[in-house]
């Protein structure tokens, strides 16, 4: 990958360019392979649904996406042929989710003691406070 | 998007060169419009992805802090519906980016038939998610509200003292801590793992009531737990039990009682699909759009940008549902 390359005009991928076009052309063959892979891992996340890995069904499941997500942001979205200044956005966005989710994770995780009734031995039930003589 | 002047190809002004049509005016070349447009759309597609995240990160905290809630609510929805919908909008991702392919080698018609074909995929998964939503709807499955009885079922005609309240409240959590326990120990695949959170419940007999669809429906007399805001009772509503058949065999069975507090799962699950939804029908006016302008013969080579930057939004729309699918509909039972 030639990350300068942008109207890429001697990509060894272009064999119809056009004199005047701009931008990349991604060729057919590649296209369906593409489509083919996410048929394909589509199929797969069903079926690892269907088997018991524990905990780690959730790690399988987002690990496909992200699988998939690769293949549409890098092939569909052309992201692999294009300035690297859109990747440097499309990363600093994913970075900005990451924060916001894993901080919020961490957040929630901290005060989960005090806001579950069964992982909090401290506090009684609601019903048994209600009905707890005035001090 | 970018602006198209409508100012003919000589304006007037002092630039010696020729400018095309469809370049604007404050652009030098092409591909510098291209560029600018393509910086433009990503930065525009960036928002797009800051926006759901919202929703993923109240998915994420709830479903942290209640993985039984997502593992019991999730069987609600059909997993094939789910799969259907996303090989249609991955194909509809690829005749995008075909299309795109033809409108940059200036095969108009392909390219028409192209688009075309992504806005017939569109409307699929909509109808797809329409049958959805109407099973939802049948079953009162609705986001939380005085319309949603499935949530909220309508007191017994007798109100309960409230020890047989009390004894009710104790003897849930003694079920649910016996289910959370075997499935700890013997990863709750033994016959006796399922037959063990019906016993303890104590009810105080069942009523019947009239279902939405004029169907007689048995009901426990004995209110929800008064534990949070609003839940599920643990013996209300047993035969709306979920398709195990989508997980095969008798998954269902794994599950225990109903949690507490299921409505969230499916506000969120509303919420984020119904968003999803807006930008799939956002998509396909974009297409009609561009499928239009294609027809008319406005782009070529060296102007197609229209049909690219909403080809990046349609793989967007893709790209969300490629987290959705699994996040909502494939949680599986093993939490």
């Amino acid at each position: 990958m030639n990350p300068y390359q942008t109207a890429s005009m001697n990509s060894p991928h272009d064999v119809h360019d056009a004199p005047h076009g701009v931008g990349h052309i991604v060729p057919l063959s590649l296209l369906l392979k593409v489509f083919g892979g996410l048929v394909f891992l589509t199929v797969l996340t069903v079926a690892a649904s269907l088997v018991n890995f524990g905990e780690f069904n959730l790690v399988v499941a987002l690990a496909i996406a992200v699988v998939k997500a690769s293949l549409v942001v890098l092939f569909f979205m052309h992201l692999r042929w294009d300035k690297p200044f859109i990747s440097i956005i499309f990363i600093g966005c994913l970075i900005f989710v990451g924060l916001f989710i894993s901080l919020a994770l961490l957040d929630s995780g901290q005060y989960r003691s005090s806001v579950i009734k069964q992982e909090a031995p401290g506090i009684k039930d609601h019903h048994t406070l209600l009905k707890a003589p005035p001090q | 998007m970018t602006t198209i002047t409508t100012e003919p190809a000589s304006h007037g002004d002092d630039h010696g060169h020729d400018h095309p049509k469809f370049l604007a005016h404050h652009f030098e070349t092409p591909q510098q419009q291209f560029d600018s447009g393509k910086l433009g759309i990503w930065l525009f597609l960036t928002t797009e992805i800051l926006l759901f995240s919202g929703l993923f990160c109240a998915y994420s905290v709830y479903r942290a802090n209640h993985p039984e809630i997502f593992a019991y609510a999730h069987l609600y929805l059909n997993k094939w519906y789910g799969a259907l919908n996303t090989i249609v909008l991955i194909f509809s991702s690829f005749t995008m980016a075909w299309g795109v392919r033809a409108s940059q080698l200036g095969q108009k018609k392909l390219c028409v038939g192209l688009l075309g074909i992504t806005f017939a995929c569109g409307i699929v998964f909509m109808c797809v998610k329409a049958v959805e939503y109407h099973d939802k709807w049948r079953e009162q499955i609705l986001p939380p509200g005085p319309h949603s009885d499935w949530y909220n079922p309508p007191k017994g005609p007798e109100e309960p003292k409230e020890n047989a309240l009390e004894a009710k409240i104790s003897a849930d959590e003694t079920a649910r801590n016996k289910v959370a326990g075997e499935a700890a120990l013997a990863g709750s695949s033994t016959p006796a793992a399922s037959s063990a959170p019906a016993a303890p419940i104590i009810f105080t007999g069942p009523t019947t009531r009239l279902a939405s669809d004029g169907v007689l429906v048995e009901q426990s007399a004995v209110p929800k737990a008064q534990i949070g805001p609003t839940g599920i009772d643990s013996t209300w509503n047993r035969e709306h039990a979920p398709n195990s058949a989508a997980l095969g065999g008798s998954s269902a069975e794994h599950v225990g009682p109903e949690p507490y507090n299921t409505h969230i799962f499916f506000s969120i699950y509303f919420l984020m699909t119904g968003l999803h939804g807006l930008h799939v029908l956002a998509g396909m006016s974009l297409i009609a759009w561009v499928m239009y302008r294609t027809h008319r013969g406005d782009f070529s080579p060296a102007y197609f940008s229209p049909v690219d930057f909403v080809g990046l939004y349609w793989h967007i729309v893709d790209l969300i549902w490629i987290f959705l699918f699994p996040l909502l509909y494939l949680i599986g039972n093993s939490q």
